[in-house]
């Protein structure tokens, strides 16, 4: 234990009372440990004098109105969350539909030339059948 | 912090979970000055600290039903306001790391001591303290805000950081050395 923590906890009477005894011996006769133990109380009465005591006025007002505030904005968030779960699965549903509509329609291959026309389920698109549907 | 005739901790934090919010304000109010202390010794006035006490008390709101009183709620409150004034120091030392060198706040520092001064100047120590307080690493700022601030001791203090005693002392030691430098250091330029 160095003499600045020893004088920390002589100032907290955290020492045997011989310890005591003994940093009160050497503070009347080491001018420079005296030195350090002034320096030390100094600098702990500029702390105490320096600390805050309060935030600005009205302070537990602001928490309490911030508190509800927060309050009153999480059911927003819960409906939010709960549509993001639904939109979610509701959007891998859709992705599986198509790929198996997909792989049926590719397997069956009984419709257009092209393979991206049979993935698609496309009739096959001629000028002839084009002219047919505009009457 | 308890005043006389007023209704106990305990009692107040029943009833603000009964969702009684003048019972919670009156808490907020017994323990702001603690709560200010800590956080504004940790990082110094203005709205970030203001920030951080509101939000010291709101995890304090959200945690009651938890309270089971194994430690006072001054101590309790007290580890929410200096956890999350660890969590802003980082935040803020993410901008400023590459400009300030951590070796430059941990170095070993010769031995030196400072001259308290007169009354006259007693506003100046203090500004230039509470600067100094600021230079600290911020596990050092922790323990000297804790110890020589909000007066806690080296057990509760240890309780509160989740550190060995013999770590507390030897953090406030080293950081007492750097203030009484850095006291000196400003008075002499």
């Amino acid at each position: 234990m160095d003499d600045r923590e020893l004088l920390i906890r002589y100032r907290d009477g955290d020492l045997p009372d011989e310890e005591m005894a003994g940093v009160e011996e050497r503070l009347r006769s080491e001018p420079e440990l005296r030195a350090r133990w002034e320096s030390l109380e100094g600098i702990a009465t500029l702390l105490q004098q320096g600390a805050a005591r309060s935030f600005d006025p009205f302070f537990a007002a602001r928490v309490v109105a911030r508190l509800r505030k927060s309050d009153s904005s999480a059911p927003v968030e819960g409906m939010y969350e709960a549509l993001r779960w639904i939109f979610a699965r509701v959007a891998v549903a859709c992705v599986v539909v198509m790929l198996a509509l997909g792989a049926y329609s590719a397997l069956e291959g009984g419709y257009g030339g092209s393979m991206v026309d049979s993935v698609m389920g496309l009739p096959e698109a001629t000028l002839e059948t084009a002219l047919a549907l505009g009457g | 912090m308890e005043r006389p005739g007023s209704s106990s901790d305990q009692v107040l934090i029943d009833r603000a979970r009964a969702g009684d919010d003048r019972a919670f304000r009156d808490l907020v109010e017994r323990h702001e000055p603690r709560v200010a202390a800590t956080v504004v010794g940790m990082l110094g006035s203005g709205d970030e600290a203001e920030d951080v006490g509101q939000e010291t008390f709101i995890r304090l709101y959200r945690s009651l039903d938890r309270f089971r009183g194994e430690s006072s709620l001054g101590t309790y409150v007290t580890r929410i306001a200096i956890n999350l004034s660890l969590t802003a120091l980082k935040k803020r030392k993410r901008w400023i790391s590459r400009f300030v060198s951590q070796d430059e706040t941990e170095r070993d520092l010769p031995e030196a001591s400072w001259d308290p001064r007169g009354e006259l100047e007693r506003k100046e120590d203090v500004r230039r303290v509470r600067e100094a307080v600021e230079r600290l690493a911020p596990n050092h700022r922790a323990v000297v805000v804790l110890r020589m601030i909000d007066g806690y001791s080296t057990r509760e203090t240890s309780e509160i950081l989740g550190i060995p005693g013999g770590t507390v002392m030897s953090r406030l030691a080293r950081a007492m050395e750097r203030l009484e430098r850095e006291m000196k250091e400003s008075e002499d330029g």
